[in-house]
């Protein structure tokens, strides 16, 4: 279990979303590139070295698609590379192509280690309270998910066993997959009514409900959310000032290094990093601690 | 060996198809693109002017500190000259040969429509009007610059508007 799945899931959520909300009203290169690197080295650091390669086999092409389409749609920008049909190709749109599918990718990275952190449970926890019924179909519809797709694979390897797709006929191959699916589909409504049944059984809706759930408020919460908030919205009313504006048409501006703008990179970067930096300092103590023994 | 055939069939496709649009393009370097001589067969007078961004009120500080030094002082981006023009060339046709002449950048993509010459694109003024236009003969036309085709003796000016009414 990671340091980062026992803060109470507010500190999470509000931490996920100042960072990600941050970069995503940002276009400058300053705030991208720690982003991206930020959210890369979690999501390393969480998730291993292999899913994560994996998960560059989409995304290197994304980057580059990107990047590459930008320049051939926008034709501003005062350094001409080349002239296709009389527009010209220029390095600032390739830039900013390469900016924007890095913002992209950073968020997407983000994203994967939000929901690898926050488990329904926890979704449950912080919503529960402001919409009982919304948390009740969010959970039910997050577990049905995982058991449908069970459902179908059982169904699946049945009607194989049994010969169903024994054919090399395409059309033949498809019925036998949509009579799978018509297996499943009502599965799933035999599933709702014998659920809503199970659940009027046992007094569904007859009083006030309550909810358990395992997570405590720790002192070291309280310490870090104020300096969650205090990190974002330092960063964001720099950024709201203008003090992080950037412009990539027609020439592209140098990176201001005014005190408040690198007040706002810094803050930003302690704000990304804090979290890689607190799995790292868990395992180095998890690890002294072990070698004491 | 069925599926084989129709893999290679769909890749040899798909290579014929990058292959026709790419030659469907015309590529060219920055040198031959403004390596062009207005030549032709009658006199036309021709102007390119920004002088609203610099009249109108906090048009020109509205403006990115990149695009600043890139406006002209006097607010004429090509002052008024009589050039040469081809029979059947269009306001379209002639202003490209000029910016490419006097290496101002241009967009126009294949709608025709003007958003930018010489950096300064449309809507860039606060209240997100302002854009190119041009006046033939002292008159705005009511044609696109396409479709508009040059007589002997024209006199054609593109100005830059911030505000309703303003050229």
């Amino acid at each position: 279990m990671s340091r980062l799945e026992r803060y109470n899931p507010l500190v999470i959520f509000i931490y996920f979303m100042l960072a990600i909300f941050i970069v995503m009203f940002s276009m400058h290169p300053v705030i991208i590139c720690i982003s991206f690197i930020a959210s890369f080295a979690l999501s390393l650091k969480l998730e291993g070295v292999i899913k994560i390669a994996k998960s560059l086999i989409y995304i290197l092409p994304m980057i580059i698609i990107i990047t590459l389409t930008n320049p051939l749609f926008v034709h501003k920008g005062a350094t001409e590379l080349f002239f296709i049909n009389g527009n010209a190709i220029t390095l600032e749109a390739l830039i900013y192509g390469l900016a924007v599918s890095l913002k992209l990718s950073s968020i997407i990275y983000w994203f994967r280690v939000y929901s690898y952190i926050m488990t329904s449970d926890k979704v449950v926890y912080l919503f529960g309270k402001v919409s009982p019924r919304l948390s009740l179909v969010l959970s039910m519809s997050l577990r049905f998910v995982p058991l449908y797709v069970k459902k179908f694979r059982e169904a699946d390897d049945a009607t194989r066993a049994l010969g169903g797709y024994a054919t090399s006929n395409i059309k033949d191959k498809l019925l036998a997959k949509l009579h799978v699916f018509s297996i499943v589909f009502s599965i799933a409504i035999e599933g709702a009514i014998s659920t809503s049944d199970s659940m009027s059984a046992r007094g569904y809706g007859l009083g006030k409900r309550t909810n358990y759930h395992n997570f405590k408020w720790l002192w070291t919460d309280t310490i870090t959310i104020i300096v969650v908030i205090i990190l974002g919205v330092l960063t964001s009313v720099i950024m709201a000032l203008g003090y992080s504006d950037f412009d990539y048409y027609p020439l592209i501006d140098s990176i201001q290094s005014s005190a408040l703008s690198v007040v706002s990179y810094i803050s930003y970067l302690s704000l990304a990093v804090a979290a890689v930096a607190v799995e790292i300092k868990e395992g180095v103590t998890w690890h002294i601690l072990k070698s004491r023994i | 060996m069925k599926k084989l055939l129709i893999k290679i069939i769909v890749l040899i496709a798909i290579i014929l198809i990058n292959l026709s649009i790419f030659t469907a393009c015309d590529f060219k370097s920055v040198n031959d693109h403004y390596d062009i001589n207005l030549e032709g067969d009658f006199e036309v007078s021709f102007l390119i002017s920004c002088n609203t961004i610099l009249t109108t009120d906090g048009a020109f500080d509205n403006l990115s500190e990149s695009l600043q030094p890139l406006i002209p002082k006097d607010g004429l981006m090509f002052a008024k000259t009589t050039v040469l023009c081809e029979t059947y060339d269009s306001v379209l046709d002639m202003l490209k040969k000029i910016c490419a002449n006097q290496k101002l950048q241009l967009t126009a993509g294949s709608d025709n429509y003007v958003s930018s010459i010489g950096h300064l694109t449309e809507r860039l003024y606060f209240n997100n009007l302002g854009g190119w236009m041009y006046k033939v003969n002292g008159k705005l036309a009511d044609y696109g610059a396409a479709d508009y085709t040059l007589k002997v003796g024209d006199n054609v000016e593109w100005h830059y508007t911030c505000e309703p009414n303003d050229i």
